[in-house]
């Protein structure tokens, strides 16, 4: 059973299990060895402090305390085995009948279950021992009552979420009968959790039996279980003589306790694996202290002696970046999604970064702006925003100079804004921050600049929380925050992605609105490339870490001259392809980080590559204006084509007009 | 917008009133559901019957269910609650002086877990945030899970050894004065201090790894408008919900640690009863706890109404 | 084989004051042997259109019929030979305890092949979609995005149903393994003449791969025909603001 794995692989598993073997031995063994010696009186030998002899001391009858707490093993595992396994079978059926019930039944039902999960255990355990008397019966039944509601819960939420899941519904589809659909799709998805929860509830049982002895409502002379024990010997005075008395059968009851719940959160894998985390650390000081770059704050006190805080120059480019790396440590070693890449932004531009999922676009615009998280490393040639070294600036000035020049866009407009705060105040927050604006000032300039991007009744709206905006209005509402100190540079993260294609265009067109209003220069990352040619005057093609081409859009069709670059142009479909045809494709995927190739990274995919290709990486070379590539053999779309077609018919005969 | 969140509040103090009907059924019926005669069974196989007749009688269990349930609703409002089958005194004064001292132990250690364990979790959860100090997580994860699992009546009687008989520090048990107290205080918030504050530990590093803190940081806020403006509001949900979630285990921890400290409380006043068959005791008392309970899980929904604007709406929508 | 035939069909969800109609009055025909685009916003019902062909909503009005016998009155044996569905997200719609063997020979489970029939028809259906015979004991984690959506259109495919509904089969996908997937859809439709219901929303793919075209707005369908004709020259609003928005290339 693969999901037992972690019960010898992992530590908190081995520790988990070794405890669960001695208990189970204990609770076989104990009655067998020491049955007797542990109900022997000695009438000379009562209530005896802890001593070499009797290490938990001896009771009111003179017994061994200790032979006892061992003894008491079994009854005490027991008691707990039977009430989790009466929690299951009552809690289980309950929840998967809810499951099939209508939906304000279903509602209902919930509200009931959540009411009963809130209250104790222990309480509803005495309200059955009220009703049937006190007794190891009255616990054992009232502690598995209370474990009900749980169990009820999880199969219900488990039901509810695999029913929900594409793969059901295509069982659905293909005819599979419910029976199967049970066996075969749901329950090998959902056994996993159930086991998890049964283990932990056993410990939780154990705890809830011995509380319900422990106050004198369950098991009680002449039979005794760990709780019985406990309070028989704070009762009977042994307490003082002999704290183990007490302490000793409450520890057992703890540490059995804990070896189910343990159980449970190494299947889980809830407790992670401390190696791999301590990896990370080392690696990530090793990067700090190897990755050349000047510190943080360095030229700091200059600045301040000179009184000037920076200024952006509206003279230089808006960026000027060199060698741009950034290094994640993890368990596997060191991995390197952006392994140098160089670019210059002129005031005014609009550029266009390309690439697909893992090319680095994201994280080397994230590391542009200062916002690579630990354990991230950043390292750069060159890092100038607006004229200024913005490494070379103190963490107070690195603050206010990008956060008055620099503004962000994201994905996912409904996750970007913070759910609890309004959105006026969020868009006025980086200017009462920056600028010390005052609450009335802020709310003005909120409404100015929400009404600036289009939101309708911008002094109603901007009381509103994000979750009573649509995702456009959310991704308007985001823009008009960025705008609120007129920034140099917008960059946007894929701003359209998860918005419809009739509102992306509605964003799109505000941005192309503010870069020719007010002068603000706008990279716009995209996976899709027509969305980035239909903004931007510039496209930057990213690929395995590295820019693979740097070209101006016009010149897209006629000019593109690396493969890749190619081959994304004529894998898309736009609305004149030929449909007589099949699209180019990439054959492969793209490299996984970690196993990044020496050479080209889009050589292995790439039909015209080399060995030569395989074993250097080529430069990021200028080929005509405006226009760098970085290929050891630049092709064109006429020698793709012709490649394709020739690739084509080595494959399989192709009648002559191909 | 402020309608719609007065309406939230309306339809929770209606659920409340809904949960307290249900409890106070409940707790009338359990008696009812006794196998054989409550009364003979709790005054013992000795005693003659004329008692038993005339302490039924007094109980009103020879009556109609009906009327008997309508007096119950009748007796609990107007603050009648009978007498001890056992002792014959009334059991208003019994709760008298009883109920402060569980009540008490029960609001004093929710206080402490809500404040100890946001304070603790926050913090840690700030420090170790996105694979920082890893070792320090694995430590506050360890021994939070550790100390969580260990049960009351396994930290009082500790306690009681180290800080009252071996350093003298606090009395072994009740008394007068405030002293009394802490020991049992202890051994009740320990454990849910130690669980609670390992969920805002992480659902604290979670948060600051949502979307909206690297908008918040790419304005280059300051750190701490970051944590308690932009991270608190948002993991203050998850934390009353587990937070309210805890009342159950105090309520636990607090029946079990007036059994060690031999405190005169609820706890002891209830097991007492459900011993000796007392269960016109027992029922007032469960319903003192449960209602309790309910009454901790609405004031934890109006906050949460009150942090997450969403609350508020979601439950007039549906 | 046969003509699938949507008359009328509304479907609401909730009820009383909080019942949302997410599809109004939808009429569509998809012809024996023809792939018919439907195109629309999120919101736009679609989805809900898919899901009320292959019987996972219950339409609260109207019929879906195939060569004239209602969907809805077949047993689900029945109604998986006339209809099957490739879904949206290829991470949640294989199981993730089947191998890749296991999940295209379950959707064989009803045409009574012999096992080394069952086993050869699988390594066809691979074939098809231009799978190598290493990954039929492959579990679905260990496949790429691409990957996996092709095993989900050889399962759809393995049933011989006379009509398959692709609910936005391409828009989880990065753009050159989009490409690939299209590419096999193509061919598969080409060589096993199967009728199509191709959802999407993004236009270019639909004309594409489409012979006709729905365009879907809130739960109507307010323009219909031709793919080439809808697109050159679209009659309804929201038809030629949908085609103004897409982006184009240079």
């Amino acid at each position: 059973m693969k999901m037992l794995r972690p019960l010898y692989t992992t530590a908190t598993g081995i520790v988990a299990s070794v405890m669960l073997l001695a208990f189970i031995v204990l609770a076989i063994v104990a009655p067998m060895v020491w049955g007797d010696a542990a109900v022997a009186r000695d009438i000379l030998d009562r209530n005896a402090p802890t001593s070499a002899e009797h290490w938990f001391g001896t009771t009111r009858l003179g017994q061994d305390i200790f032979l006892r707490t061992l003894v008491a093993t079994r009854l005490s595992l027991v008691a707990a085995l039977i009430a989790a396994a009466i929690g299951i079978c009552i809690g289980l059926p309950v929840g998967l009948f809810a499951s099939a019930l209508g939906p304000r039944a279903k509602g209902f039902f919930t509200g009931v279950i959540n009411v009963m999960i809130a209250f104790p255990a222990v309480l509803l355990a005495l309200f059955v021992a009220v009703i049937v008397g006190a007794g190891t019966k009255a616990a054992v039944i009232g502690i598995g009552i209370a474990m009900a509601p749980g169990f009820a819960r999880l199969a219900q939420t488990m039901t509810a979420s695999v029913a929900k899941l594409d793969y059901v519904a295509a069982a659905r589809t293909m005819g599979i009968g419910t029976p199967r659909i049970l066996t075969r799709h749901i329950l090998p998805n959902v056994a996993e959790p159930l086991v998890i929860q049964a283990a932990t509830s056993v410990g939780v049982c154990i705890l809830g039996v011995a509380t319900m002895s422990f106050l004198g409502v369950g098991t009680a002379s002449p039979a005794y279980d760990w709780g019985s024990l406990m309070i028989t010997a704070q009762k009977e005075g042994n307490f003082y003589p002999a704290p183990l008395s007490v302490i000793g059968p409450a520890t057992m009851t703890a540490l059995a306790g804990i070896a189910f719940v343990m159980l449970g959160e190494s299947i889980a894998g809830t407790i992670q694996d401390t190696q791999a985390t301590g990896k990370v650390n080392r690696l990530a000081r090793q990067l700090r202290a190897t990755m050349k770059g000047i510190p943080q704050g360095a030229a700091a006190a200059e600045l301040a002696a000179a009184g000037a805080s920076p200024a952006a120059s509206s003279l230089a480019p808006v960026l000027e970046v060199d060698n741009l790396k950034v290094a994640f440590p993890t368990a596997d070693g060191v991995v390197w999604p952006v392994r140098g890449i160089s670019l210059t932004l002129a005031a005014g531009e609009r550029i266009g970064v390309v690439g697909e999922s893992g090319s680095g676009k994201t994280l080397s615009m994230l590391a542009i702006a200062q916002l690579i998280d630990y354990p991230g490393q950043v390292s750069a040639d060159r890092l100038d925003f607006s004229g200024t070294d913005i490494r070379r600036l103190s963490p107070a000035a690195l603050s206010r100079f990008l956060g008055t020049n620099l503004a962000m866009v994201f994905q996912n407009p409904m996750s970007s804004l913070n759910p609890a705060m309004r959105i006026g105040v969020q868009v006025a927050e980086s200017s009462r921050v920056h600028r010390g604006l005052s609450a009335s000032e802020g709310r003005q300039l909120a409404i100015e600049k929400l009404g600036e991007v289009g939101i309708p009744e911008p002094e109603l709206r901007l009381r509103q929380y994000p979750f009573e905006f649509s995702g456009g209005m959310q991704q308007r509402a985001m823009i008009a925050m960025g705008l609120t100190e007129a920034p140099k540079l917008i960059i946007a993260d894929e701003p359209t992605t998860a918005l419809d294609v009739t509102v992306q265009r509605q964003i799109l067109d505000l941005l192309e609105r503010i870069n020719a209003e007010e002068g603000t220069a706008i990279v716009l990352i995209s996976h899709d490339i027509a969305v980035v040619t239909s903004v931007c005057a510039r496209v930057i093609v990213m690929y395995g870490g590295l820019i693979m081409e740097d070209l101006p859009t016009d010149g897209l069709l006629t000019e593109a001259a690396h493969p890749y670059t190619l081959a994304l142009v004529e894998a898309v479909p736009d609305t004149h392809t030929d449909k007589t045809s099949p699209l180019a494709t990439i054959p492969g995927r793209p490299p996984a980080l970690a196993a990044m190739p020496p050479g080209c990274p889009f050589a292995p995919r790439c039909a015209f590559a080399t060995p030569e290709c395989e074993a250097t990486q080529p430069p990021l070379a200028p080929s005509g204006i405006g226009h760098r590539v970085a290929c050891h053999h630049p092709q064109t779309r006429a020698t793709v084509a012709a490649a394709a077609v020739a690739r084509a018919g080595s494959r399989e005969e192709v009648d002559g007009d191909g | 917008m402020e309608v719609t969140a007065a309406r939230a509040w309306v339809r929770r103090i209606n659920r409340l009133i809904i949960s307290l009907v249900a409890v106070l059924t409940l707790s009338f019926l359990m008696i009812q559901l006794i196998p054989g005669d409550p009364v003979r069974t709790a005054l013992g196989p000795d005693a003659p019957q004329e008692l038993v007749l005339e302490r039924t009688h007094q109980l009103g269990l020879d009556r109609n269910i009906f009327i008997q349930y309508i007096n119950y609703w009748k007796n609990v409002f107007t603050g009648n609650l009978g007498d001890s089958i056992i002792y014959g005194t009334p059991i208003s004064s019994m709760l008298a002086a009883r109920a402060p001292n569980t009540l008490i132990l029960v609001a004093m250690s929710m206080v402490a877990t809500l404040v100890l364990a946001l304070l603790g979790g926050v913090v840690v959860g700030i420090v170790t945030r996105s694979s920082r100090l890893t070792s320090l997580r694995l430590f506050f994860n360890m021994s939070t899970a550790w100390v969580g699992a260990l049960p009351s009546f396994l930290l009082a009687p500790v306690f009681v050894y180290f800080f009252a008989m071996r350093a003298g520090w606090f009395p072994i048990a009740f008394a007068s004065g405030y002293k009394w107290f802490v020991l049992p205080l202890a051994a009740i918030a320990l454990g849910t201090i130690a669980n609670l504050s390992r969920i805002v530990r992480s659902s604290t590093e979670k948060v600051l790894g949502e979307d909206y803190i690297l908008v918040a940081r790419s304005k280059r806020l300051p750190r701490r408008r970051i944590y308690f403006r932009h991270a608190l509001p948002n993991l203050l949900t998850a934390a009353l919900t587990i937070g309210g979630l805890q009342v159950g285990a105090a309520v636990t921890g607090t029946i079990v640690v007036e059994q060690v400290f031999a405190i005169p409380g609820l706890g002891q006043m209830l097991t007492t009863a459900i011993v000796q068959g007392d269960f016109p005791a027992a029922q007032i008392c469960m319903l003192i706890f449960a209602t309790s309970v309910l009454v901790v899980n609405l004031v934890v929904d109006i906050l949460l109404v009150f942090f997450d604007p969403r609350a508020g709406r979601e439950v007039g929508q549906s | 084989m046969g003509e699938l035939a949507i008359r009328d069909l509304s479907v609401t969800y909730g009820r009383g004051g909080a019942a949302r109609t997410v599809v109004k009055h939808a009429d569509l025909v998809i012809p024996q042997g023809k792939v018919i685009g439907l195109v629309g916003e999120s919101g736009s019902g679609k989805s809900t259109v898919a899901r009320a062909i292959l019987g996972l909503v219950k339409p609260s009005g109207g019929v879906v019929t195939m060569d004239g016998v209602n969907l809805a009155s077949l047993r689900a044996a029945e109604r998986a030979r006339r209809v099957q569905m490739i879904f949206q997200d290829p991470y949640g719609s294989l199981n993730p305890r089947m191998t890749v063997g296991q999940i295209v020979a379950e959707a064989l489970s009803h045409r009574g092949l012999r096992p080394a029939e069952r086993r050869a028809e699988v390594l066809r259906l691979l074939e098809l979609v231009s799978m190598s015979s290493e990954v039929v004991p492959r579990l679905p984690r260990r496949l790429s995005g691409g990957q996996r959506q092709r095993v989900a259109i050889a399962r759809a495919f393995a049933a011989q149903p006379d009509v398959i509904v692709a609910d936005e089969i391409t828009s989880a996908l990065d753009v050159s393994v989009q490409a690939q997937v299209l590419n096999v859809l193509r061919e598969i439709l080409a060589s096993e003449r199967h009728s199509m219901l191709f959802i999407s929303h993004n236009l270019a793919v639909v004309r594409y791969i489409c012979d006709h075209v729905a365009v879907m707005q809130e739960g109507v369908i307010v323009e219909q025909g031709d793919v080439e004709q809808v697109m050159g020259s679209p009659q309804h609003d929201y038809t030629r603001a949908l085609l103004a928005a897409v982006p184009r290339l240079v």
